[in-house]
């Protein structure tokens, strides 16, 4: 009866849909078709079966296409849905492969969003500034000293600021430490003078209160202060009222005008109060009063290039009208590589080692997916003979390498938090914006990215490969898969050469890092350390600013100390920068107490110490270091000789050479012994000192009694930075120490993961060859040489790996280079030895899994199957 | 269902046909005035979110006619709380369409 009814509309129904996914086509099929014969037996019985409503009718089956093509993202689904379904059934199969995959998957991704996180919050995130881009700090490059980062004098600043054409506001500032005395305990806070166009560059302003302005830059109208929001909770219990109330800093009363929201700090995250610059006369015209950094906004649409030009062109007018400042040039540093500048460079290497690690994993999950493969030879034979498409059996692999990559993503985003707190507690705390590191959208965008196109990465060779099974072969009854066997073995000969070339890398960069720490550990810090406690006073107020009452002040304390019971000795240093110029030497001048080179443990290689007799009144005597005496007075004995700061004509006072001691380096491991200076405090007293105390057992447990004393002698004063010598010079290296550790880890894993690699390979290898060797050794092969054979083969590749690798170590150690110290990033002893140290793990991670196989039976071997 | 949000105006048409009794995709068209292009695409988005079901005429029906059987569609609890709220929106669309009655409620006999 149907025939009968047979019109174009049923012929272009069944056409389309063929378009419909086959889940859905029969329903929507008997649907269209039920409705086309409904409607055309009732016009038919209604006698209405005319060209118009036959028109009608095929316009109607038209519309199905429509219809057809809005299904159509369903067949997506149902297909992802099998695939999906099956690819968990294939996984649950084999859940010792599966176990094995997640965790390195996870560990690897894990470790890398651990580490991207870092990357993130240090160096993606723009800082907490209006125009962060726009923002760039502005120094005195000193050719004289070597110092690209020096500061400014005021009337240089003023130049630079009067004349530039390219910023559009400039501000001068010097970070300070301020005493906040008052209602509790005296507490030092971090703050800066800064001139009040600091918060236009910033693009800052106080939620309560105001800034101030440029008016109160003078000495006199200055006596204002805005602070942190944190200062704010802390000290005024986040009372609004705080406007307007006085705040004892350094013995001065300032009134309180403004309070920052919260977050906003500069120029680090300690800093808490700002005050405004007044620059007295003095300083005013002074040249030679370098005190003063300074920072400008680029006007939009300046590059920092032409800001270059325009302020070395007013460097070098200056130059050219104070001759005397000859060697003083200007360098502009873009304020966010001024933050992270240092640490960025340790940063992408890690990134990189972990990301090469992951990959490492990868090469070897696809060669356990290869192995696999072959496995399922037979299967996917079956089903293309079946007549499934290539294309489909390639998405279907690869839906069960994502889900792999996407559940190994999931926990390394679980082990990646837990990773990064680890990571965050063990950073040395001055590591630049640590507080911004979190795991935040675009970190979990990258764990998305990294682990699909992991997923990618180890899935798809496989994926390729074993779609594509010679049919003849892989059906046979017994068939070994032997043409696509050698197909498979060169990718995975390639996975094993790329595996051994990435772990070169990593291990060279390792060991660099290793040897350079060793060398810093072996510098020659010029004193001893042990059971040595270090802390910082400042000494703040109206009462110490005449000079002898300052030194009053550390006579009292120091000779206070050294009577408490458990301290060897006690000496004290001043703790400031290097004081600038002299008319060609360049040499820093602190002042110390009697007892401080004793101390320390700094010898004394000639004359003496400062003693009681170095008095006010005595004739100025000062104690050079070793590396001053050889370059000035190179085959003299400099003890009695003079010399004076400043011009010779000028009003400093001659200084008679008592002593000589040797160098120390007390500013960092890292850098070049220099000319060095010492003044007795008492004719050179200083407000802020060192006070370096000296135990006759662990030291840490005197700082109570230490920080009494100096209670004892003026309660206002604040005793900070209590250390340990050893905590300090821990700190010092702690960085470094992290990225070694960091990179040692890298590199480790990588090494055994390539070994895992290696053994994997080689172990496959073998079980196929089983027959091959059974016969080789049926007919007469010995042992020895068939072990010598495989062994053979798997060593090519690892030395062709050896070899890709040391071409990309040579290229990659490179960038490294300021991660180094005294090692050349092509140090001969590292590319030499840890070759060899491949070699020799590659070489038992083959002839393990060879000895194994040839210690069979040869009459088994042939029959094995 | 929370789907109530938005109905398209050729949506809401079509879900008061099927409320008024229309429920085959045809007379839809018919009543409507709407191309089946349109129709069956808003019909599969509203059944997929549930505010109407679909089920299959009786074979004994079907085979009398010598054809398979038809599908109808019926409007949900959800549908008719959707209609509702974009009646209000499209006033117009209740003066519309004419109810028809009785409900050709015999298939499911």
């Amino acid at each position: 009866m149907v025939k009968r009814y047979l019109r174009p509309h049923l012929w272009l129904i069944a056409w389309i849909s063929r378009l419909v996914p086959s889940l859905y086509r029969s329903a929507w099929r008997q649907e269209w078709e039920a409705e086309l014969l409904h409607r055309q037996s009732r016009l038919e019985q209604w006698q209405r079966l005319n060209l118009r409503t036959e028109g009608d009718l095929l316009k109607r089956t038209i519309g199905a296409v429509a219809d057809a093509l809005w299904l159509q993202p369903k067949r997506l689904e149902e297909n992802m849905f099998q695939d999906l379904r099956y690819g968990a059934r294939m996984l649950l199969q084999k859940p010792g492969f599966t176990l094995v995959a997640l965790v390195a998957l996870a560990l690897g991704i894990g470790a890398s969003t651990a580490i991207f996180s870092i990357v993130n919050g240090v160096l993606l995130r723009s800082l907490p500034y209006r125009d962060p881009h726009r923002i760039v700090m502005v120094w005195m490059d000193n050719h004289r000293l070597a110092l690209d980062q020096d500061w400014h004098s005021y009337p240089n600043y003023v130049d630079y600021r009067d004349q530039n054409l390219v910023f559009e506001q400039m501000a001068a500032f010097n970070d300070r430490t301020f005493n906040l005395t008052g209602s509790t305990d005296p507490e030092r806070v971090m703050g800066m003078w800064a001139t009040a166009s600091l918060f236009q560059v910033l693009g800052v302003q106080p939620s309560i209160g105001r800034a101030f302005t440029a008016e109160e830059e003078e000495p006199g109208k200055d006596l204002v202060v805005v602070i942190s929001h944190g200062l704010w909770q802390r000290w005024f219990g986040s009372d609004p009222a705080a406007i307007g109330q006085q705040l004892i800093m350094n013995g001065t009363g300032r009134t309180v005008i403004g309070v920052m929201p919260p977050g906003v700090t500069f120029p680090s995250k300690d800093a808490e109060l700002w005050v405004p610059l007044a620059v007295g006369p003095g300083a005013r015209n002074n040249r030679n009063g370098f005190f003063l950094k300074a920072i400008g906004l680029l006007r939009p649409g300046v590059s920092i290039v032409q800001a270059r030009a325009d302020l070395g062109t007013i460097a070098g007018r200056i130059e050219q009208q104070y001759p005397s400042l000859s060697g003083y040039g200007v360098n502009l540093v873009p304020l966010h590589d001024q933050i992270v500048g240092k640490i960025r460079p340790a940063l992408l290497v890690l990134l990189a080692a972990v990301g090469f690690v992951l990959l490492i994993g990868c090469a070897n999950i696809a060669n356990l997916l290869l192995a696999r493969a072959a496995t399922r030879e037979r299967e996917i034979a079956i089903r293309i003979a079946l007549g499934a498409r290539r294309g489909r059996l390639i998405r279907q692999l690869l839906t069960e390498s994502l889900l792999l990559s996407l559940m190994g993503g999931a926990v390394g985003i679980g082990i990646a938090i837990v990773g990064l707190k680890f990571l965050i507690s063990v950073s040395p705390p001055d590591t630049p914006r640590l507080d911004q590191v979190s795991v935040d959208g675009r970190v979990l965008l990258f764990a998305l990215v990294v682990s699909l196109s992991t997923g990618l990465l180890f899935g798809l060779a496989p994926a390729l490969h074993s779609s594509k099974p010679n049919l003849n072969e892989s059906l046979k009854e017994g068939g070994r898969g032997g043409g696509a066997g050698i197909r498979g073995s060169r990718v995975r000969g390639l996975l094993v050469i790329s595996e051994i070339a990435l772990s070169l890398v990593l291990l060279i960069g390792a060991g660099l890092m290793i040897k350079s720490f060793q060398r810093l550990q072996q510098v020659n810090l010029g004193f001893n350390p042990d059971r040595l406690l270090a802390m910082k006073v400042r000494l703040a107020g109206s009462k110490y600013r005449e000079g002898p009452q300052a030194a009053g002040f550390y006579q009292q304390v120091l000779r206070g100390i050294e009577a408490l019971p458990g301290v060897q000795s006690v000496g004290a240093i001043e703790g400031r920068p290097p004081v600038p110029p002299a008319e060609q030497i360049e040499v820093p001048v602190d002042s110390v107490s009697p007892g401080y080179f004793q101390t320390m443990g700094i010898s004394l290689m000639r004359g003496r110490e400062f003693d009681g007799t170095d008095g006010q009144n005595s004739p100025q005597v000062v104690i050079i270091n070793d590396t001053m005496a050889r370059r000035y007075w190179p085959g003299e004995d400099p003890v009695g000789k003079r010399f004076k700061y400043g011009d010779s004509d000028g009003n400093s006072p001659w200084l008679t050479i008592v002593g000589v001691v040797g160098d120390m380096r007390r500013t960092g491991f890292e850098l070049a012994e220099r000319c060095e200076t010492f003044l007795p405090i008492s004719q050179n007293p200083a407000g802020s000192m060192t006070i370096v105390v000296r135990g006759a057992s662990d030291p840490m447990p005197l700082a109570a009694a230490v920080r009494d004393q100096v209670r004892a002698v003026d309660h206002d004063q604040p005793v900070y930075d209590v250390t340990s010598m050893d905590k300090i010079l821990a700190d010092m290296t702690s960085q470094r120490r992290l990225n070694m550790l960091l990179m040692g880890i890298f590199a480790g894993s990588a090494l055994l993961l390539a070994a895992v690699g290696i053994y994997g390979v080689v172990s496959y290898g073998m079980t196929q060859r089983t027959h091959e060797i059974g016969v080789r050794m049926a007919l007469g092969a010995r042992r020895g040489q068939v072990l010598a054979l495989v062994v053979r083969q798997a060593m090519l590749l690892a030395v062709v790996g050896l070899a890709v690798g040391s071409i990309a170590s040579l290229v990659l150690t490179r960038l490294m280079v300021s991660l180094l110290y005294g090692v050349s990033p092509t140090d001969p002893f590292t590319f030499g030895s840890v070759p060899l140290l491949l070699v020799a793990v590659s070489f038992l991670a083959c002839y393990l899994p060879a000895r194994r196989v040839t210690n069979v039976d040869p009459m088994k071997a042939l029959r094995y199957e | 269902m929370t789907t109530r949000t938005s109905l398209s105006h050729s949506a809401a048409v079509i879900l008061q046909a099927v409320a008024n009794g229309y429920q085959y995709g045809f007379d839809i068209m018919d009543v409507t005035g709407l191309p089946s292009g349109s129709v069956y695409p808003a019909l599969r988005r509203m059944e997929q979110v549930g505010l109407i079901d679909s089920k299959w005429e009786r074979e004994g029906l079907a085979q009398d006619e010598g054809r398979p059987p038809r599908r109808y569609y019926e409007v949900t609890q959800a549908g008719t709380d959707a209609l509702a709220a974009a009646l209000k929106r499209y006033r117009l669309i209740e003066r519309l369409l004419p109810a028809r009655k009785p409900k050709p409620l015999r298939q499911r006999g």
